[in-house]
Formats: structure tokens, C-alpha cells, sequence
């Protein structure tokens, strides 16, 4: 599903060459759960943005579903962001002058997709999120919790191979977390949805498959996870 | 010095919408200068210029006949401090063998002077020597003839042809007016001056002159001066003087109008530049909440706070009027050289600076510091337990009833004023209602953009009704200049179509010659020439007609009863022509509307008049429109012309042409007939074109002035989608990375801007509409009132440039958008 492979990310900064991401190789299944953790400035977020296209590595190769980010035009990036892959952030980014209808129905409507099948896909989406009742609402009119589900309905709505997802949970408190950690871990597990999400909190974490951690722009772990609490962990978001 | 620090850091954290602000001071700075300059420097020099160019001399005495002795210039010369010349003025034509060239345009009028190099002539020599023997010329003439110092030029005279070295070239001057090309040469008349005995032995008057001008020395000598001219005037028989008088008042009264305007639209940039200072700190100052709120935890109070931002507005104010009074300059130089052409001023040689320089000072600090009052009140305001929180809950921003309120009343009381100031409350009335009217709009606009743009339509609709105010403050902008460009368009419009109308309705015919004297044969002989259907002569005299003190000229018509239905020189809404005339006795006269308003007589009053034979008064009985002579006129029958006035020859004669001969035609047929003998031919079209000319050049450099407030407006919607941009830059990035294209949000941005355009140009466009409708119930221009009417092409065109200001305002903003690089566009805070 995805190949990294020897991908370094370098900006150049007044006092030298500054590696967010240093020769790096990763290689993910379809349908693989990964949590990618670091701490803060480790390049956890240049590497998803890098997955998802939003940035271009200064060296290496990155493959999605057997296509080469690097070859593509910017039109034929943004095609594949709408077509294969779904974002999912910490801050939401709902557009507050929507309902939940329309920010669900976002990539839908930018691809000129037809009224009925708007209606039908968004009606489909709040029910899997549970956020069914809620189609005519504001974002403003919601809970954190609840607009990350929004969120997540509004990358799902062009049914993707793949959500990135950067720090879902981060605005949330525990219970709101946990709620989203099950969402997404459900989504992997029923619809075979490839997720990378990047967090620097290890309990969140555990619900992936996989953990990958990177530090000073290295991958210095990447594992299957183990252990008690882990398990736990994995048993409660079941 | 390190507050001035702190607030030019912050202004450079924003460089483009800093700039863009500036930018619109500069400009709103720059056109108040000018334009307080240009009238100014006009008020200040018409009337000097006026005076020099018309009024070198004082008096000019004149014979009862054609001609008189030349031994009465002697006897004017020994008046004491008082300078006098003789003239005598011939109509010939140039001996041109080597030019393919028609007659009519070898017309020339030589004027002897017993001396050329005196303060009465006032010639202002720029090459050659005025004391010689030779002729001379005006530099225009020299240009188009290709003539240069010690040239010959060939004349026809009575004794054959003459030749005469060109000695002197002068600046261009009234005396010695010219065509400005050989084209123009067929509509009027070359000039040149010589020495007296020239014209004398060329034409047979030895010893004979037409006129003669004094001059006192000095305003002191004037009254002694006059009181020597008059005895010796009626020590002579067959002579009369008269004091050479100007109009300056009445001209310049014209002008007021337009000054008016020209005022209007160098407010209307200024004005501008306070909308887009306000929505610039309105939203700095929402974007550095956050800033305001941790410097409020560490001690600032709201005056320290509004002091910072005060500074980062004077500073703004401050570079923005420097530049602006530069380029202002510039500008200003500019529009007084176009308002000086306007009015005929070709010698204007001192601008006036120091007002306009301190007054757009003024403005330039003023404004911006009035416009940012309410953003630096609301800096005081700031709550830090609520921005600190990051509550994001908004309260609902309601629109202030009392604002819609207090517009409405506004444009309802700017239908009570009947004067073009009326503008204002109205722009301000709109301004007010203005959002009201936005929302309207876009709510009419919402499905058009839906159907037609789709996702980038409805986004853009939406993103528009989000930031509504500062939408709609935006679009208020253009559509207050779109309003004036539509107001001034149409106007010059209808002025145009109403003056063509008028003057064809009231010129008496297709031609009107004035001949150095009528001979009895010689109306039948016009009537017999070619291409002519009928023709008839009138006489015409300027009279003195004192007024407040003031001496004043009022050219008097003597009208047939048994022409004047076929020669129409007036409209009359209650009588027919002929009835009116008809009517009228020995002392009785009929005043055009220009020279009643002017009288300020009631009809039935008596106006006093000093004619050739003393101080007559004559009764008003009536008041008619007319566009002869420029709208200022009076009328009396034909019968008493002659005893009320005391001029025994008429001059002048009306021609009405056969359908098929043109114009250009019946003059060179008629020239063919009299040549040298006519002074000059006038006809209606050259009324038209004269007046035309400058009806279209005042609102030119009007128009000019508000298309400058129309790109301030431009400005304003850049500036505004680039803070758009900047507050949204997130939700872009999140848009693009759920995969809205490029193009989509190109196209979003553009339809923003589009939207806050069209908007302003219908809005804009209506809002014209109606000030054209009541401007028209009272605006007049030499007492012309303008139906109301809009123009559908101007109208279009109008249209068609708000749309292109639109688009192009929102192209930089657009492009800007689509290249935000994700990555940090996400991460933007």
C-alpha cells in the first residue's frame, strides 16, 4: 500500500541544512493500523504530510497504491487526495459557515457530484459516525468530540483507501478520545481502511497494529505493539 | 523612538496590506492636493489672465462710421499718464502659390497698430524685434505656416499683391488668434499685426484709423484719464468711447459647477482611503487579539495599547501624505495645466500650493487617525479572560437598526436639497443602508452563483455572507465611485445632446456672417448665391449696462417681426416669435434667462442701459432662452434698434442652406461672394464642437478623478481578500488537502471578488440612476436644464469597467490563495 523508500525532507535554514526526515524507509500494508510517535519536532507531521502529498520529499521515493507521489502534476495530486486518501485533524477543520451536511458533502460537492448522491452518502456517514440528526447543525453547535467525528465522515465521504489522520485526539478529553480511537480502529477493522495516525500520546497509540516511532527525523523504532497495558488498551477499544 | 520602532515591525509583519493602504492615502492625498491646487491657481489667474487678454486697455474709442481721422490718436496721446494706439483692422487673404489650399482658408485679418511694443498690445515677443517694420506673427502661426524671422509673407491688398517681412514672432494671444492647422484655417481666420501705415497705404485709408486704445498708467490716473478721453470724445463729432469691460464674474460664475464637482470627487478619494484605513486596523487588530491579550496580563493598560496602534496609524498616515503631497505635485501641475485649457487660460504662470498643501496635510493625518477611532476604541476593549480562553463562541453580530435608520433618513433628506452637494448625504445614506443591500443581493445572487459556478460559486457566496460587513464595506466603496462616474457620465451626456439641441433650435440658421459693414445690395446678394435658401441681416450692438457698481456688456439683438419666426435666435414657452417681437415698443427689451438671473429683476422692472446716446431704460416684458452668444442676450425690435441704440449699420447676416449643400459649402460659396469683406461665419455645429469640447474636457478631468477613487476601490477589495486569505488560510489548506483543486480555489476567490464587485456596479449603477434623476430636476448649466435620461452604452460601459476593476483586484488575492504551500498552510496559526 505505501512504500517510503530513502526519503530525506531538508530545508535550508540561515545557519545550514536542517533534516526534518533523514533517509528514512517504511513500507505499510493495505488495510495496516500504524501509529507514528515522536516527540515534538521529530518529523512525524513532515512525514504524514509527505504520505498525503501536501509536501514533496527533497530525496527518495514514496508509493501509495502503487502510484508515485513524486511523478504526479499538482492537478493529478490534488485528484489523488480526493480520490484515495481521507485527512482527518486536530483541530477539526470544519468550515463554520457549513452545516455538517455540506462539510461532510465538501469533497463531494468540489467533485461536482450530484445532489441525490450528496444526500445519500452524507445521510450513510453521520449514521456511521453516530451523528445521525445532525446533517442541518453548525460545527459551532457541536462538541469537540462530535466535530472530529464530522471530521472523519468528511474524509470518508469519497470512500479512500487510506486516512492520515494527525493527532485526532489531541484536542479531546479522554472519553471523546477513546470514542474516536474505536471509530477509527472500526473503520480499519470493518471497511479494511489503511490508517496512519500520528500522535505523541502512547495510549492512543496502542490501538494500531503498528508503531513507528521517529526521532530527530529517523525512524529509531517501528514494531508491532506488545505488552500488558497494550493489550488492554486494544481489548477496550474492541 | 522605540514605540515608532515597534509599530513599523508590525506594519512590515503585513507588508502587502501596508502597502496597500499607503497606497490609498497616496492616492486620496494625492487628488485632494491637486484638486485644491487646480482651482485655486485657476481662481487666483482667470481673472488676471482675463484682464490681460481682453482688457490691456482701459477705453476704446470708436467712430459712428466705418472709419475716422487719424488726427484724434494725436490728440489721445497727449492725454497725461495714459498710453494710446490706433488700429485699423483689414480683411484680406494670404497670396499663397505654392499651397493647395481653398480660399476660404487663405482668409486673413491684418491689424495696423501705431505701435506694436506698448503695454496696450501687450505682445510678449519671443523671437524677432517689435520695434521693426515687419509683421507679426503668433508662434502657433509660425508653426503651421512654417514661417521663420525674416520669411516673406504675400498679401492681397487693393493695391495688388504686397509682401511683408515677418519681424517678430509672440506668444500666442487673443489679438492675434489663429487656426491651430490648415484644416481648422476653414473655420477661422489667420492674424497678423503690422504698422499702421501699412494697412493705411495697402487698403487706401491713408490717415484713417478704426479705433483707438487707451491705457492709463496706473489705477490712481484711471478716473482723470477717462474724464480727458470724454471731453476730447465730444470735442469730435462722429466719435464714441467706451470702457472696455470683462465679464470676469459671469465667466467664472460658470465654472462654479464644475469647481463644485471637481471638489466632490477629490473628497470622494479621500473618503475611500478612510473605508480601507478602517478595514485594515479593524482587522489587524482582530488578528493580534491574542498579542493585546498577553500584553494585558503583563501589565499594558488599553491607553498604553491604544497608543501602539495609534502610532503604527500615524505612521501609516504619516509616510502615506508625504508621498501623496509628491505625487499630488505632480498631479497638480497636471490638472491646473487641464483646468487652465479648460477655461481658456493660455498664460497661467502661478500655481497656488499653500492651501491645498495644508489642507490634504490635514486630511492625510485627520482621516486615517477619524477612520481608525472605532478599531483602536475596541483595542481598550479587548477581554483577555475571553481571548485567553480561545472562546471561540462568537456573539452574533447583529446589524444596528438605528444605522439603517439614520440612512434612510439621510437619502430622504438629500431629496430636499437642491444643490449638487446633495451627494453627500446621500453617498453617506448608502453607505449606511449599504449592508442591508449586500445581503439583498446576495441573497439574489446565491443560486446564480450555485448554478453557474458550482462548488466555487456557492463557496464564494457563503464565504461573502460570512464577513459581511467587511464585505459590504468594501463593495460601498465602488459602488460610491461606480455612482459618480455614472452621475458625471450621464450628465456630460445629456449636456451634450441638450446644448446641440438648443443651439441648432436658437442660431437663427445654418450661418451666421459678420461682415465690417452690410451694403444695402448685399443681403440680396447672399440670398442669390448658391446653396442658398433664404437669408436675412440683424444688427447687433454690445451695450454698457451698469450693475452693483459694476460695468458689465450685454449684446443687444435688433429682430425682425417678419424674421424671426424663420430665424429663430430664442425659444419662448408663451409666445411665438413673431407675437413676442411684435409686441414690443420703442423702450421695451426681452432678456435672455442668463442675463435675467444675472439682473435679478422682476418682468415689468426697468433696466438701465448706457447706449451710445446716454443712460436709456427699457421694461423687461419677457424672458426667453437662447444659446446665442453663449446664453447671455437681450432682444429688441429691429424698428427701434437703430434710435435706442444710435448704431446706424448692421453686420451681421443669417443664412439658412438649401438641404443638399453642406455646410463647408455654403461658407466657401459665400466667401466666394464676399471674401474679405466677411469678418467672420459662425455656425451652429462649430457652437456645438466649441461647447462640446469643453463640456466633455471638464467632465473628463472629473471622470479622471473619480476613476482614481474607483481604483482606491480597487485596492479595497484586493485588501480585503488578501485579509480573507490570511483568516482563512487554514480552512484553504484543509480544502486543498481534502482535494478542492487549484483552479477551484482560484475561482473561489476570483467569485468573491466579482461578487463584491458586481455587487458595488449595480448597486452602484442604480444608486447613479437615481442621483441623475434628481440632480436633473435642478441642475443647470447656463440655465440649461438636462432631461433625465441614461444612456445605455455608458451604462454598459460602466458595467463592463467595475467588472474589470473587480477581476483584476481579485486576481493578485486569488493567485496568491492557490499557491499557499499546504504543508504550512495546516500548520498556520
Amino acid at each position: 500500500m505505501i512504500t517510503v523508500t530513502d526519503v530525506s525532507k531538508v530545508y535550508s535554514l540561515e545557519s545550514g541544512d536542517f533534516y526534518a526526515l533523514k533517509n528514512n524507509h517504511i513500507h505499510i500494508q493495505k488495510g495496516e493500523f500504524v501509529a507514528i510517535m515522536g516527540p515534538s519536532g521529530s518529523g512525524k507531521s513532515t512525514l504524514l504530510q509527505l504520505l498525503g502529498g501536501l509536501d514533496s520529499p527533497s530525496s527518495g521515493k514514496i508509493v501509495v497504491d502503487d502510484v508515485e507521489l513524486n511523478r504526479l502534476t499538482e492537478k493529478e495530486l490534488t485528484q489523488f487526495r480526493r480520490t484515495k486518501l481521507g485527512f482527518v485533524f486536530q483541530n477539526y477543520q470544519l468550515l463554520p459557515m457549513m452545516t455538517v451536511g455540506e462539510n461532510i458533502a465538501l469533497a463531494l460537492s468540489a467533485n461536482n457530484a450530484s445532489k441525490a448522491k450528496i444526500k445519500t452518502t452524507v445521510r450513510q456517514l453521520l449514521s456511521d459516525v453516530n451523528l445521525e440528526g445532525k446533517e442541518t447543525q453548525f460545527p459551532s453547535q457541536l462538541s469537540g468530540g462530535q466535530q472530529q467525528r464530522v471530521a472523519i465522515a468528511r474524509a470518508l465521504a469519497m470512500k479512500p483507501s487510506l486516512i492520515l489522520a494527525d493527532e485526532p485526539t489531541g484536542n479531546l478529553d479522554q472519553k471523546n478520545g477513546e470514542d474516536i480511537l474505536r471509530l477509527l480502529s472500526k473503520l480499519n477493522r470493518e471497511e479494511q481502511i489503511t490508517i496512519v495516525m500520528v500522535t505523541h500520546d502512547l495510549q492512543a497509540a496502542q490501538v494500531a497494529d503498528r508503531i513507528i516511532t521517529v526521532r530527530d527525523g529517523l525512524i529509531v523504532e517501528d514494531g508491532m505493539k506488545g505488552g500488558y497495558q497494550n493489550e488492554t488498551m486494544a481489548n477496550r477499544m474492541a | 523612538m522605540k514605540q515608532w520602532q515597534i509599530a513599523w515591525r508590525n506594519l512590515m509583519r503585513r507588508k502587502m496590506r501596508t502597502f496597500l493602504t499607503i497606497l490609498s492615502i497616496v492616492i486620496g492625498v494625492a487628488s485632494t492636493f491637486s484638486v485644491i491646487a487646480a482651482v485655486d491657481s485657476a481662481e487666483k489667474s482667470f481673472p488676471i489672465f482675463i484682464k490681460e487678454a481682453f482688457a490691456k486697455a482701459d477705453f476704446t474709442i470708436a467712430g459712428t462710421e466705418a472709419y475716422f481721422s487719424e488726427d484724434v490718436l494725436t490728440q489721445t496721446e497727449s492725454i497725461e499718464h495714459a498710453t494710446s494706439i490706433a488700429f485699423l483692422k483689414e480683411n484680406t487673404k494670404l497670396v499663397l502659390e505654392d499651397k493647395e489650399v481653398s480660399a476660404i482658408q487663405k482668409r486673413v485679418v491684418i491689424t495696423g497698430y501705431s505701435k506694436l511694443d506698448t503695454p496696450v498690445t501687450g505682445f510678449k515677443r519671443m523671437e524677432g524685434d517689435l520695434d521693426g517694420k515687419g509683421a507679426v506673427i503668433t508662434d502657433r502661426t509660425a508653426k503651421v505656416w512654417g514661417t521663420k524671422i525674416g520669411d516673406s509673407i504675400s498679401i492681397d491688398t487693393d493695391h495688388g499683391v504686397k509682401e511683408i517681412e515677418v519681424s517678430a514672432i509672440v506668444k500666442y494671444t487673443q489679438d492675434l488668434m489663429g487656426p491651430s492647422s490648415w484644416n481648422m484655417a476653414k473655420y477661422h481666420h489667420w492674424a497678423i499685426a503690422v504698422p499702421l501705415p501699412v494697412v493705411q497705404e495697402w487698403f487706401g485709408h491713408e490717415g484713417e484709423i478704426q479705433g483707438i486704445q487707451v491705457r492709463a498708467s496706473d489705477t490712481e490716473s484711471l478716473a482723470a484719464v477717462e474724464q480727458a478721453a470724454d471731453q476730447l470724445v465730444k470735442n469730435n463729432a462722429n466719435i464714441y468711447m467706451q470702457p472696455v469691460v470683462v465679464n470676469v464674474d459671469e465667466e467664472f460664475q460658470k465654472m462654479d459647477s464644475f469647481f463644485m464637482a471637481l471638489y466632490i470627487a477629490g473628497f470622494l478619494g479621500i473618503a475611500l482611503s478612510a473605508f480601507i484605513i478602517f478595514n485594515s486596523l479593524y482587522v489587524s487588530i482582530r488578528e493580534r487579539k491574542n498579542e493585546f491579550a498577553v500584553l494585558k496580563t503583563i501589565g499594558y493598560t488599553p491607553g498604553q495599547l491604544q497608543v501602539m496602534v495609534l502610532t503604527e496609524v500615524i505612521l501609516l498616515a504619516l509616510v502615506g501624505t508625504v508621498i501623496g503631497l509628491v505625487i499630488g505635485y505632480g498631479m497638480a501641475l497636471g490638472l491646473t495645466a487641464l483646468v487652465f485649457m479648460l477655461i481658456g487660460i493660455t498664460d497661467g504662470n502661478s500655481m497656488v500650493l499653500v492651501p491645498g498643501i495644508s489642507l490634504s496635510l490635514l486630511a492625510g493625518l485627520i482621516v486615517p487617525i477619524a477612520a481608525a477611532w472605532y478599531p483602536i476604541r475596541n483595542v481598550g476593549k479587548i477581554s483577555v479572560i475571553e481571548v485567553l480562553k480561545e472562546n471561540k463562541a462568537k456573539a452574533k453580530v447583529g446589524t444596528n437598526k438605528w444605522v439603517g435608520i439614520i440612512g434612510v433618513l439621510l437619502i430622504g433628506s438629500s431629496f430636499l436639497i437642491k444643490h449638487l452637494l446633495l451627494v453627500l448625504p446621500l453617498m453617506v445614506g448608502i453607505a449606511l443602508i449599504f449592508p442591508y443591500l449586500f445581503k439583498m443581493f446576495g441573497w439574489v445572487m446565491k443560486g446564480f452563483y450555485g448554478v453557474v459556478f458550482r462548488f466555487s460559486g456557492d463557496m464564494a457566496m457563503r464565504n461573502l455572507n460570512r464577513n459581511l460587513s467587511r464585505s459590504s464595506m468594501t463593495s460601498v466603496i465602488l459602488c460610491l465611485g461606480i455612482a459618480m462616474i455614472v452621475l458625471m457620465a450621464s450628465l456630460n451626456s445629456a449636456l451634450l445632446q441638450t446644448y446641440e439641441k438648443v443651439i441648432h433650435s436658437t442660431y437663427g440658421g445654418n450661418l451666421d456672417i459678420m461682415f465690417h459693414h452690410i451694403e444695402e445690395e448685399d443681403l440680396a446678394t447672399i440670398k442669390a448665391t448658391k446653396g442658398v435658401a433664404d437669408a436675412t441681416t440683424y444688427s447687433k450692438q454690445s451695450i454698457i449696462w451698469t450693475l452693483d457698481g459694476q460695468k458689465r456688456m450685454l449684446p443687444v439683438f435688433g429682430v425682425g417681426e417678419e424674421w424671426i419666426d424663420r430665424f429663430p435666435l430664442f425659444t419662448s414657452e408663451e409666445w411665438t416669435h413673431s407675437e413676442l417681437i411684435g409686441s414690443l415698443k420703442k423702450d421695451e427689451i426681452v432678456l435672455d434667462q442668463t442675463s435675467f438671473d444675472v439682473w435679478g429683476g422682476k418682468i415689468g422692472d426697468s433696466i438701465t442701459l448706457d447706449t451710445l446716446d446716454g443712460v436709456k431704460s427699457f421694461k423687461v416684458v419677457a424672458v426667453v432662452s437662447t444659446m446665442k452668444n453663449n446664453g447671455y442676450s437681450a432682444f429688441v425690435k429691429d424698428h427701434h434698434f437703430e434710435e435706442s441704440f444710435g448704431v446706424k449699420y448692421e453686420r451681421n447676416a443669417l443664412v439658412i442652406k438649401e438641404e443638399e449643400t453642406s455646410s463647408l459649402q455654403l461658407r466657401e460659396n459665400i466667401y466666394g461672394q464676399f471674401g474679405e469683406r466677411i469678418e467672420e461665419m459662425w455656425g451652429p455645429e462649430d457652437w456645438v464642437s466649441v461647447i462640446g469640447a469643453v463640456v466633455t474636457s471638464s467632465f473628463s478631468i472629473i471622470n479622471a478623478l473619480v476613476v482614481l477613487a474607483i481604483i482606491i476601490s480597487g485596492i479595497g477589495i484586493t485588501n480585503t481578500l488578501l485579509i480573507n486569505i490570511m483568516e482563512r488560510i487554514r480552512e484553504i489548506g484543509m480544502m486543498r488537502a481534502v482535494g478542492v483543486t487549484r483552479k477551484q480555489v482560484i475561482r473561489m476567490i476570483l467569485l468573491e471578488g466579482f461578487g463584491i464587485g458586481l455587487a458595488a456596479t449595480i448597486i452602484g449603477i442604480l444608486f447613479g440612476i437615481l442621483l441623475i434623476y434628481m440632480t436633473s430636476g435642478f441642475m443647470e448649466y447656463n440655465t440649461l436644464s438636462f432631461e433625465f435620461g441614461v444612456s445605455n452604452l455608458i451604462i454598459s460601459l460602466i458595467f463592463l469597467f467595475g467588472m474589470i476593476i473587480s477581476l483584476i483586484s481579485s486576481f493578485t488575492p486569488s493567485r496568491r490563495a492557490a499557491k499557499i504551500p499546504l504543508n504550512e498552510a495546516l500548520r498556520y496559526e
